[in-house]
């Protein structure tokens, strides 16, 4: 999904549509068309206009048939619910020993047991799904501006001339720069120093080190977005170029940019648990869902399933999300068939 | 009449759509004979292409048919994809509407001709497989066939390709030939050679074809019989002479009427609706008599000696120039107020890089462009911006000028906004320009794609005319509309430069259309103006002999007319020899 124009549904539907039933649809489409020059004769209650599907229509059904938006979207608000209310109605906190029931399999005061530190798996898995869910979602989206930004401008300057090539070409090794740096080695050595700070700067970090990929999609769609007749056009009136970016190419984009800040959702989670369970990303007086996980003790099953369960139910619904706005967005695949 | 080679009986194909069920062909009946050749006519959506898929065997699996295709016996909806392999490419073969898209890109041509004869005969050798193609080749009057056969697609000029897919369709003397739309994608001389080919082809081996097109004049000189179709339904069928000289329907008038004639005067030739536009805007093009002569109205637009040079590059790390492509050649000419000039030439020829040159208002490399007496390289930033509002652009393609994502009221307000009007004088300006150019002011509020492909073209139009530009370039406006589409269109152009005064740049392929509307012609060959005069002088009397090329491949829709022209055109080349010596060198239109 490359191309920004992939989307016809609507339109070759609405032109097929007025075609095949003129008695509902009299008054655009062959009247106005007429080659006889008729300014305003037309009537105009013969009957409603042609009320094409709007995109956002289009989309949001063919999203919504799909069997695993759902299911995703089911799972997703269920764990959100969970991470918000969870902790707040629970009886124990996430650093709160209870050293006597250490190592215990989950009861009726401990839902998902204790671990051998006599710290409570429930409300620390609770407490780390929303730092998780906190860190994932502001990556993402931090993430996708910091690609808009550099994207974008780059691929617009590309075609104005010497200059433009010029910028263009730096911000490319930019891009290139970023991806050639051993990233994990930087961010072991970052994040426990600026974590001193707060454990919100996991989330400019992470950040840091993802938005190359989706830059360099971002300029090539903007490049080919460039040469399109109605931003030739806005160029030719005059129209300022940061007016053109913002009016012109990124609704033209937006729909990847939606898909591709979901499925960043995922992937961040999946960066800041890693980092954390070996012992480099959100530490105390916090815990994420890799901490958890490295409290495990592997003849004690009860101890990392739950999180593991969270973990993978959480990236697993945002996938499964992304992959449904994916295939409603791609007029090719199976979602447009009805 | 011999056994029909192809029958149809009520074929009915739909397609499910988020809106419910599309019927893209209702109840449609023809027979094909043999060595007969079938134009089926209609405009973009009419059916006509996914009847002949039907026929192929080639339809999306989401589509329901019904119905009846009998072909020499076989019923085509009973066989298997295996069966019908055999048939396709061997008893029927199908020549695509884009040469460049329909052969692959990775293989030679010889090859991919070789190809279709290995399949359907795997007992022929490779050796002699590409012979065969090679002679194939040579049959479709491809010089150097042999040489030819070992390169690839891309160093082949559109019209070759054209004709090595014809090679292909008829490797194996196949029964029936589809032709969907074959000359769409081709200059208009090189459409001449292509028609000329096919049928050709076709009296060699006696095959039926089925050509598929929205175009009369090429129907005119190639079918023996004509099935017109409108709305997924069939609207006429009938012999050739009588469709063009007693067609039954109204519909087929108005095709007939809105086709524009290169070889007559619209005024006098008009029989309907879409006639009385052609009519109406001879009329409107008629009323110049009034105006003081040409010398006495202020300049608009001056270009003179105007010089774009593309230098050829070669290499990664070391960049050389190995040549230049001269794409506009010291090219002079000017526009005076309210006149329409055409700028007509074959793709290649520098016409649209003339307009980018103009439009960029920018020093060009050589040479000078005067917009109102101003020269573009002097000015300074402030006055390039107000500028901007008095030379505006039309493009070509309705579909791609629009922002899909915008209301058109914030379209064709966007000019405005740069030229800092307020947001009141915008609203009122907006209905003002709605109704000026056929539109309805209520439709302000929708978007791009809810409109057909006219509709956005007069939504340009009324962006172009946003800020009062003294001139509007005009870049092929018509050419990717439905024939009554095109005279609407026109028509409407006619119109507003005489309410208006506006001037024109018209950019186009098509002679037939710049007929009625412009007042001068300036014909572009090679980046250089060939000839330069009024438009009844360049139709009249041709004075280069490119221009009378020109003029002389249009396809008349007559077919009468076109019948005596092939006749010509063999007696000639009888005369001159073979007919392929005189194709122009592929590697020049690369």
């Amino acid at each position: 999904m490359t191309n920004p124009n992939d989307i016809r549904g609507t339109e070759d539907a609405s032109a097929l549509r007025r075609r095949t039933d003129p008695d509902a649809n009299p008054v655009m489409g062959a009247t106005v068309d007429d080659p006889v020059l008729q300014a305003t004769e037309i009537d105009e209650s013969a009957g409603p206009a042609i009320e094409s599907l709007g995109r956002g229509e289009l989309l949001r059904r063919r999203f919504l048939r799909n069997p695993s938006a759902w299911v995703g979207m089911v799972i997703f608000l269920a764990l959100v619910l969970l991470a918000v209310i969870g902790p707040i109605v629970y009886q124990y906190g996430p650093f709160e020993r209870d050293l006597r029931n250490a190592l215990t399999g989950p009861s009726a005061y401990h839902w998902f047991g204790v671990n051998e530190n006599g710290l409570d798996i429930f409300a620390r898995t609770m407490q780390g799904l929303r730092i998780s869910l906190v860190i994932g979602i502001g990556t993402a989206l931090l993430t996708t501006f910091l690609a808009l930004v550099v994207g974008i401008v780059a691929g617009y300057v590309s075609h104005k001339g010497k200059a433009g090539a010029l910028a263009d070409g730096a911000l490319v090794n930019l891009i290139n720069l970023f991806l050639v740096i051993p990233s994990i080695l930087l961010l072991m050595l970052f994040s426990p120093a600026l974590q001193q700070a707060s454990w919100l700067w996991m989330i400019p970090l992470l950040a840091g080190f993802a938005w190359m990929l989706t830059a360099r999609v971002l300029r090539a769609m903007t490049q080919q977005l460039v040469r399109t007749e109605y931003v030739e056009a806005a160029r030719f009136m005059g129209v300022h170029p940061i007016v053109t970016m913002v009016r012109h190419i990124i609704p033209n984009i937006a729909s990847w940019i939606i898909i591709d800040t979901t499925l960043g959702v995922s992937a961040a989670i999946l960066g800041e648990t890693g980092l954390s369970f070996i012992g480099f990303g959100i530490q105390y007086p916090q815990v994420s869902l890799g901490t958890v996980l490295q409290d495990y003790n592997i003849s004690a099953p009860y101890t990392w399933i739950p999180p593991a369960a969270v973990l993978a139910a959480l990236v697993i619904s945002i996938n499964l999300m992304g992959e449904a706005l994916r295939d409603a967005l791609d007029p090719t695949s199976g979602s447009s068939r009805i | 009449m011999s056994e029909p080679i192809l029958s149809v009986r009520d074929l009915s194909v739909s397609f499910p759509s988020e809106y419910g069920t599309v019927h893209a062909v209702q109840d449609l009946s023809y027979e094909v004979h043999k060595g007969e050749a079938l134009a089926i006519v209609g405009e973009s959506g009419s059916g006509k292409s996914v009847s002949s898929l039907a026929v192929m065997g080639l339809l999306p699996r989401t589509a329901t048919i019904s119905g009846e295709i009998e072909m020499l016996g076989h019923r085509m909806f009973e066989l298997d994809d295996k069966q019908l392999s055999r048939l396709r490419g061997n008893t029927i073969s199908m020549v695509f509407q884009d040469p460049l898209s329909a052969l692959t890109p990775v293989y030679r041509v010889g090859q991919q001709i070789a190809e279709v004869v290995r399949i359907h005969h795997p007992e022929i050798s490779k050796a002699r497989a590409h012979q065969r193609a090679v002679e194939l080749l040579d049959a479709v009057g491809i010089p150097e066939p042999g040489r030819r056969a070992e390169q690839y697609p891309h160093e082949f000029s559109g019209g070759m390709r054209q004709r090595a897919m014809i090679a292909m369709s008829i490797a194996n003397e196949p029964e029936l030939i589809i032709a969907d739309e074959p000359t769409t994608a081709l200059d208009v001389t090189i459409q001449a050679q292509v028609m000329d080919l096919l049928k050709s082809a076709q009296e060699l081996i006696g095959a039926a074809t089925v050509l598929i097109t929205h175009d009369m004049g090429v129907v005119a000189g190639f079918a023996d019989r004509v099935l017109v179709m409108k709305d997924s339904r069939m609207v006429e069928l009938g012999t050739v002479d009588e469709i063009f000289y007693t067609p039954r329907e109204q519909y087929t008038r108005d095709l007939l009427a809105a086709v524009p004639r290169a070889d007559v005067d619209g005024a006098t030739e008009s029989r309907s609706v879409a006639g009385s536009a052609m009519q109406k805007l001879a009329e409107v093009g008629g009323t110049e008599g009034e105006r003081p002569p040409r010398e006495e109205l202020p300049t608009v637009l001056e270009v003179e000696d105007l010089v774009k040079v593309f230098p050829i590059i070669k290499g990664a790390i070391v960049r050389r120039k190995v040549g230049e492509q001269r794409a506009v050649d010291g090219i002079s000419f000017d526009i005076r107020e309210g006149e329409c000039l055409a700028l007509v030439g074959e793709s290649g020829s520098g016409k649209t890089t003339t307009l980018m040159e103009i439009m960029q208002l920018r020093t060009p490399q050589e040479g000078v462009i005067r917009i109102g007496g101003k020269e573009t390289g002097a000015l300074t930033r402030k006055e390039r911006a107000a500028l901007r509002s008095d030379i505006t652009v039309v493009f070509q393609d309705p579909m791609a000028a629009l922002d899909p994502r915008m209301p058109i009221a914030d379209i064709i307000k966007e000019p405005m906004r740069v030229q800092g009007y307020s947001k009141q004088h915008m609203d009122e300006r907006v209905d003002w320009l709605l109704s000026m150019v056929g539109l309805l002011p209520e439709h302000a509020a929708r978007f791009p794609t809810e409109f057909s492909g006219g509709q956005r073209q007069r939504v340009g139009v009324a962006r172009a005319l946003a800020c009062d530009p003294k001139l509007i370039v005009l870049d092929e406006p018509t050419s990717a509309l439905d024939v009554t589409v095109q005279a609407g269109v026109l028509a409407m152009l006619a119109d507003l430069r005489a309410r208006l005064g506006v001037s024109f740049l018209f950019v186009s392929h098509d002679l037939s259309v710049v007929r009625h509307i412009s007042d001068r012609i300036a014909v572009m060959q090679k980046g250089r103006i060939v000839e330069l005069g009024d438009t009844e002088d360049v139709f009249t009397d041709p004075q280069h002999p490119y221009s009378q090329e020109l003029l002389s491949a249009v396809p008349i829709p007559d077919p009468e007319v076109a019948r005596s022209r092939r006749r010509e055109s063999i007696d000639r080349s009888a005369f001159e020899g073979s007919s392929g010596d005189s194709l122009p060198d592929p590697e020049g239109a690369q």
